[in-house]
């Protein structure tokens, strides 16, 4: 009796083991290609994963009910999106606010002339966003300083942002930031090839846009230089009028050139990542220069910008 | 009896039922996987391409695989001969990306080669400096490696890769099942339910994870686009080895305190699979220290990252009483055929994070235990509280208060790098520095 017991747990856990083998190799991959969550993988922090995720389907029921949506966001805000500080908004094109899940005094009124700090206008650059670069900036990111409720002082703010259309018609867009938010690097790829596109288009004309603060090429303090193939800095961040630099001569904490290796990169690549070492106060950091092809008014340029990378937990 | 409570149900020199032996290997394999991600995450750091990160991977798994064969095997040269994996070493991280840094994947070889040729010569000297490891030093390198774990674990259990992340209650969902079947299966399960606990738990925490987390199910669709074979080589230049200066100091700490690790991990395995032995049997330790410095130089040859001897192994043996060398020969092997396989690594890969956590907080609670069992063994006096107290509150300060220890001067931070290097070092010290009187009176009765 007791042989025949040990006999049928040791079948029951080789069958369990195996089934998960099976299951694993064989059929879930079928449903796997099906699920269009995929594109959430472009993110590193679960918080941006989680917000996009909720502010989607908030807009799913905006589109399907309309204004009837709003009472249940009222009702019941942890459902959408979820995370602590983060609610839910819902503007008009124009900049009309139909609902605010963080600051009610502002549903009814036309937010559109509201800027930040920076001089940046929240409403105007995601109305931009949405209809002119969706598709280098399919979940419609913008990023701005903003006081989160209750809190004394701004800090930055990346917001996502989809456009729907309401059962009446009215076209709509339904979004959610992250105040004091983790920087991803999807942001600056954003950034850069949205930039690249602009140089592109204009031309030389194109840098004052890229280098003005109010715009969407500057964020977490963070701005996009221009070289040309040379090296030589065309556009700097940091400075108002251009100083001859050249960055392929820059050296980073561990003697590497993190600037010449971009432009090898971009011999072969349109776009390119490239991870350097810098000193921080009493730390060495990593940081990224995300950078890009472009041609300006006929020659070549580099595009890059300067970026942080995500610290795993348990490097702490 | 292995240890207090535990049964030993396949001793070091039995060879399990084919069927058994394959179960057993196969959950020795899963707790190897959790650090498998390590080389991938160091090539990212330093921007390399998804190949390079996956080549990397591949080689680390064969050399880790064999090493874990040739440590486990019996012959007068090398090997300790007990069941105690090779993984791709935690320990080696921070220099090994320092390294990268400054010479790219060429000058890592070339220090892991370095590194695994240090542990090789430590390991003959080892068996001349015994009178340095009394049961207090031994039992605290232990407890120490253990304790290095936690980090890693916690942030696994958690679900939490980056710092700064939220935190998910699906992942401590998952998590909580997985620990809760294995520790309860362990506790309460009888027979072949007490012995596959960890895949149990790993089995329960999987399903959870399958149900609570869209994540879970979407990554398993990418097992479809991998290949069941490749070579992980795809060219000489993947093998090229360079060499710094510069790098010879901390690549040499580094390898000493790697040594100690191992030291703690082949004194833990004894003591585990040999629990009779009345007093510390330096031959085999010495011979697997051989042996893991032989792998480190071989991982540095094939163009791995370094490996190092696994404690989470270790426990996962102690936790279930199968601590035969062949479950350790047969989990090595299949591990290093694993990297050649990328559509079955891959799928062992998957396993959810919050699963390798509690994989590894079930394994490393006995390694803790082991060591603090080990160290209390002996009668405590005031020498031994000092020499272990202070250790202890400097060696943890390096991980509770980092921001102190990195204001030193460099030389000195380098002996300061992370909990266990520290307490090891310190504890070796004072535990002689303290005695010293003892020993200058037991050299002059000698004498006299």
């Amino acid at each position: 009796m007791k042989g025949k017991k040990a006999g049928g747990i040791r079948l029951a856990v080789t069958g369990l083991v195996l089934l998960l083998i099976l299951v694993a190799v064989a059929v879930l991959p079928r449903w796997g290609r099906g699920v269009s969550s995929a594109d959430l993988s472009r993110y590193d922090y679960r918080a941006t994963r989680a917000l996009v995720a909720g502010t989607l389907r908030a807009a799913g029921a905006v589109a399907r009910d309309g204004e009837g949506a709003f009472a249940r966001f009222r009702e019941s805000p942890d459902d959408w999106v979820g995370l602590d500080s983060a609610y839910l908004y819902v503007y008009d094109l124009e900049g009309n606010n139909l609902y605010h899940g963080g600051y009610p005094q502002f549903v009814g009124k036309n937010l559109q002339d509201f800027h930040d700090l920076l001089g940046k206008q929240p409403c105007f650059l995601i109305a931009e966003q949405l209809t002119k670069q969706a598709e280098i900036n399919p979940h419609g990111w913008i990023h701005y300083l903003w006081a989160r409720p209750g809190w004394l002082e701004p800090s930055w703010k990346s917001s996502c942002n989809f456009l729907v259309t309401m059962p009446d018609g009215r076209r709509v867009y339904v979004g959610s930031g992250i105040d004091d938010s983790l920087p991803e690097r999807e942001y600056f790829r954003i950034v850069v090839d949205e930039a690249a596109e602009l140089i592109k288009a204009e031309g030389q004309k194109a840098l004052a846009r890229l280098h003005d603060s109010s715009g969407p090429f500057t964020i977490y303090d963070k701005g996009i230089f221009v070289l040309d193939r040379k090296g030589n800095v065309l556009l700097d961040p940091g400075f108002n009028e251009s100083w001859p630099r050249n960055l392929f001569r820059y050296r980073d904490l561990a003697g590497q050139t993190p600037w010449l290796s971009l432009s090898k990169k971009l011999d072969d690549d349109s776009s390119a990542w490239v991870i350097f070492l810098k000193q921080k106060g009493d730390k060495a950091i990593k940081e990224a220069i995300y950078g890009r092809r472009a041609v300006m008014d006929g020659e070549p340029v580099i595009l890059g910008i300067i970026c942080g990378l995500p610290e795993p937990a348990w490097m702490n | 009896m292995s240890e207090e409570g535990q049964e030993i149900k396949y001793g070091l020199n039995d060879v399990p039922p084919r069927r058994v032996l394959l179960l057993l290997a196969f959950q020795q394999m899963l707790l190897m996987f959790t650090a498998a991600t390590l080389p991938a995450i160091l090539v990212r750091e330093i921007g390399g391409s998804l190949q390079q990160a996956s080549t990397v991977v591949a080689l680390t798994m064969i050399a880790a695989g064999v090493g874990s064969v040739i440590q486990a095997s019996r012959n007068r040269w090398i090997g300790s001969g007990y069941l105690c994996p090779n993984v791709c070493g935690p320990s080696y991280l921070a220099v090994s990306m320092q390294a990268a840094w400054t010479g790219g994947l060429p000058l890592l070889r070339g220090m892991i080669i370095f590194a695994g040729l240090v542990e090789m010569s430590l390991a003959r000297l080892i068996r001349r400096l015994r009178f340095l490891f009394p049961p207090v030093v031994t039992g605290l390198t232990v407890t120490m490696v253990g304790v290095s774990v936690i980090p890693v674990s916690v942030a696994d259990f958690f679900g939490v890769r980056y710092s700064g992340d939220i935190f998910g209650w699906q992942d401590a969902c998952v998590g909580a099942v997985a620990l809760l079947v294995m520790v309860g299966a362990n506790l309460w399960g009888k027979g072949s339910v007490k012995m596959y606990c960890l895949l149990l738990g790993v089995a329960a925490g999987w399903l959870v994870a399958l149900w609570l987390q869209p994540d879970a199910l979407d990554n398993l669709g990418r097992i479809a686009h991998v290949p069941w074979f490749s070579f992980p080589v795809h060219s000489l230049e993947d093998l090229r080895p360079t060499f710094s200066f510069r790098m010879v100091v901390p690549f040499l700490i580094i390898s000493i305190c790697g040594s100690l690790k191992s030291f703690g991990n082949l004194i833990a395995a004894q003591k585990i699979s040999q629990p009779d032995l009345e007093e510390m049997d330096m031959e085999p330790i010495s011979k697997g220290l051989l042996a893991d410095g032989f792998t480190t130089a071989m991982a540095g040859g094939m163009g791995a990252m370094a490996v190092d001897t696994s404690s989470s192994n270790i426990g996962l043996a102690a936790a279930t009483g199968a601590v035969s060398r062949w479950i350790a020969i047969v989990a090595g092997a299949a591990f290093a055929v694993l990297g050649f396989t990328p559509k079955l690594s891959l799928a062992i890969a998957l396993v959810p994070g919050p699963v390798v956590g509690a994989s590894m907080i079930f394994a490393v609670s006995f390694m803790i235990c082991t060591g603090l069992r080990e160290m209390f063994s002996v009668r405590f006096d005031q020498r031994k509280t000092f020499a272990v107290g202070i250790s202890l509150i400097l060696g943890l300060g390096t991980g509770l208060v980092p921001d102190v220890f990195q204001r030193m001067p460099h030389t000195l931070q380098t002996f300061f790098a992370d909990p266990l290097s520290t307490t090891t070092i310190l504890v070796v010290v004072l535990y002689q520095v303290f005695h010293f009187d003892e020993l200058r009176a037991a050299f002059r009765s000698r004498k006299g």
